[in-house]
């Protein structure tokens, strides 16, 4: 078979037993690979009302036919399962080599359900999956779990994905990390492996990618490279990487400053991106097969912090551990975002929840005593410091916050929940939505919560060509921020394509402009695959697993009523800077992505005949 | 017989495997990492990279097919006369021959 493996390995933990099936040929042709994998086993193997700590919940990673291969920027992978943040489904992406590292080990896919009786790991290996005991890994943080790894089996280019203690303790916080700095997983997949006492899954291949088309690929391969290298976007990442992205959203006011009281922070050039590159920066790294090596290190070289090194910082890290909470120490960001690394948390989530207690403890709605007298004021990075490690270990008042800051709302009362920044029980992102229409769209929208990774809509940011507008028929309204007119087909349209983009695990970060344009993507497809897809058919992959999602979610008891905002973002005016005045005015918009779905706006389901045409009718 | 000495710079390879990938297709059609003949060793606690390039490597000089797949220009292949000279640039290390 080209491109794919040709294997799903099955594990479950309860039974300590491991079957392989091959990858069927319904499943390539409706769904492509990657998420869209992900997405229907996820569907097909966790029953509905399912505990997400349940032995029946799986946890699912994916990958797609373009791992290991030359094709650029297609080594990132998916991990999935119910989510206990949110009770609907969650899927998360990250980078690194891992996710060709599975390819050339023999596998498309790993489902895991049910629970070990002790800790253990995963080892897949050359087609082969062996359940070990975890011993001493239990209890280790992520870098050490993964170098203790590498030593057992005397293999430095072992890949290593797995939970620190969060996932251990089960905390709804807890993502999945690969190869110590790739972060895959919102929504607590973490937290599902560590109810699993599976500590790891560490990866290791010899096999080759079989390719269809060699020269075809070499040649697609160099023209991609090329297109991508004439975007504006390359330079900007590669350079500077991604916390340059903060410094946009400071500009038009976005910046969630004091958990969004305010749309700018005063002390934002004390964090700026270019303070990352000019005083910290020692390199600049790329994940398997990627032209674009955006993945920047950071190195302390003195101070309090000395010594001190971190790797891919993220414009979601400078907001959450930066302007989110009022801190303008920039190593503290670095510290904060190492912490999460190491113990396996979703760091958005982490600072967000973080940001709302600082001001529920700023309008007195806690105390002190209600903080095992921790003081939470603004932008104080030893409070920032001492919640991570209690969250991390699920203890004090950590144990509140990890449930993350819907729950946390709940607890504290007071008319909280006004200000708790989550949609479907998920932390907000990274921009503020009252300063992007497209985006606040695309976070209440979103399958897995408050989400832009779904929908990643760049037109608002200047990137949209006309060739994009073209293919996705939606008017040039969409390039205004504040502009709520063509905003749900344009979501829609989004979501579509990066769901290829996600199918094929490429990294949204290079398909933000004509890379993720299915047209320019088909051809190295076929190249690999030797089959013979179409844009359009890609087109409607994506669409297939959207709408799998969305009746994921309905089984789990999902209305249109999820779908929207805080109540913060939709009644609270931002008070100054660049988009003052602005809240999000979303019913219109709603019924226009509605309408363009083909979703019932009382009920929520898609209609008999789009589940007729992506072949989703059996499922209703 | 290939002739030209191998170079990589630490500063601009950015340890993303595309010269494996590209040496592996060329030799065996595949993608793999055993199929290559060039190597990239990332640092287990670094992440920093090395490049090693095998003593079989037959490429013709200058129709190395590594070359072209790395867009940062972190590998480069030199004629002899010249590779010791190379040795005076900091940046650019010569990679193992293995």
């Amino acid at each position: 078979m080209y491109g794919y493996a040709g294997k799903i390995g099955f594990i479950n933990l309860s039974k300590n037993k491991v079957t392989v099936e091959g990858l069927s040929e319904d499943l390539i042709k409706n769904y492509l690979g990657g998420i869209s994998f992900l997405t229907r086993l996820l569907y097909d193997t966790v029953p509905g009302g399912a505990d997400p700590y349940g032995p029946e919940n799986a946890l699912i990673f994916a990958i797609g036919p373009l791992n290991g291969t030359l094709s650029p920027a297609s080594s990132r992978w998916n991990v999935g399962a119910k989510s206990p943040a949110t009770g609907f489904i969650v899927s998360g992406n990250a980078g690194g080599i891992w996710g060709s590292e599975l390819k050339w080990a023999g596998f498309d896919a790993l489902v895991i359900t049910g629970r070990a009786k002790k800790p253990c790991y995963l080892l897949v290996q050359d087609g082969k999956i062996d359940i070990l005991p975890a011993g001493d890994l239990w209890g280790k943080d992520i870098w050490e779990a993964e170098n203790m790894l590498q030593h057992m089996h005397g293999d430095p280019n072992l890949r290593v994905a797995g939970i620190g203690q969060s996932g251990e303790n089960q905390v709804p916080l807890a993502c999945v990390i690969g190869e110590k700095v790739h972060a895959g997983g919102r929504g607590g997949a973490g937290a599902v492996m560590g109810s699993k006492n599976l500590k790891a899954v560490a990866v290791r291949g010899r096999l080759g990618v079989k390719i269809a088309d060699p020269e075809g690929l070499r040649n697609e391969s160099e023209r991609l490279v090329k297109m991508l290298m004439s975007e504006n976007h390359y330079w900007r990442y590669r350079n500077i990487g991604s916390p340059k992205g903060t410094t946009l959203y400071s500009k038009v006011g976005g910046v969630t400053a004091y958990n969004g009281q305010s749309g700018i922070f005063e002390e934002f050039d004390k964090i700026e991106g270019d303070i990352f590159l000019n005083r910290y920066n020692i390199g600049r790294s790329a994940c398997g097969n990627c032209p674009l090596p955006c993945w920047q290190k950071y190195l302390v070289k003195e101070g309090r912090f000395q010594g001190a090194w971190t790797e891919a910082i993220e414009n979601s890290t400078v907001q959450c551990f930066g302007t989110k909470i009022a801190n303008s120490d920039p190593e503290a960001i670095l510290i904060a975002h190492t912490l999460c690394d190491k113990y396996g948390l979703d760091e958005i989530s982490v600072g967000v929840t973080i940001a709302f207690a600082m001001e529920c403890f700023q309008k007195k709605i806690i105390t002190e005593k209600d903080t095992d007298g921790i003081d939470l004021s603004w932008g104080n990075v030893d409070t920032l410091f001492k919640l991570i490690e209690l969250i991390a270990h699920n203890q004090g008042f950590g144990k509140i916050l990890g449930q993350g800051c819907k729950k946390a709302a709940e607890i504290f009362g007071h008319d909280s929940d006004r200000f708790a920044l989550h949609v479907k029980g998920l932390e907000i992102s990274t921009v503020d939505p009252r300063a992007y229409m497209g985006w606040a769209l695309a976070y209440a929208v979103s399958p897995r919560g408050a989400d832009h990774m779904r929908s990643y809509s760049s037109w608002e940011f200047g990137e949209a060509s006309d060739e994009m507008l073209e293919e996705a028929g939606i008017p040039r309204t969409v390039t205004n921020r504040f502009s709520v007119e063509g905003k749900g087909r344009g979501t829609a349209y989004s979501e579509n394509i990066r769901t290829i983009t996600d199918s094929l695990e490429m990294c949204k970060t290079v398909a933000r402009q004509s890379l993720g344009l299915p047209k320019h993507v088909v051809g190295i497809l076929n190249a690999v695959t030797g089959r013979k897809w179409s844009a359009d058919e890609l087109v409607r992959i994506g669409e297939r697993k959207v709408n799998l999602e969305r009746l994921f979610n309905l089984r789990e008891g999902l209305t249109p009523a999820d779908d929207t905002l805080p109540w913060r973002v939709l009644h609270e005016p931002l008070p100054d800077g660049p988009s003052e005045g602005s809240v999000v005015d979303l019913e219109p918009m709603l019924k226009e992505y509605y309408e363009a779905r083909g979703w019932d706006r009382e009920t929520g389901y898609p209609s008999e005949e789009k589940l007729r045409e992506l072949n989703l009718e059996p499922l209703r | 017989m290939k002739t030209n000495i191998p170079f990589f710079s630490r500063k601009l390879c950015t340890g993303c495997l595309r010269c494996e990938m590209s040496c592996s297709l060329l030799k065996t059609k595949e993608c793999s990492r055993e199929g290559s003949l060039v190597k990239v060793f990332l640092h287990p606690y670094l992440s920093t990279p090395m490049v090693s390039v095998s003593i079989q490597c037959d490429c013709p000089d200058g129709q190395e097919k590594c070359l072209p797949a790395c867009n940062q220009e972190a590998l480069k292949f030199v004629p002899q006369e010249e590779s010791t000279m190379m040795l005076t640039q900091v940046e650019w290390f010569p990679c193992p021959i293995i």
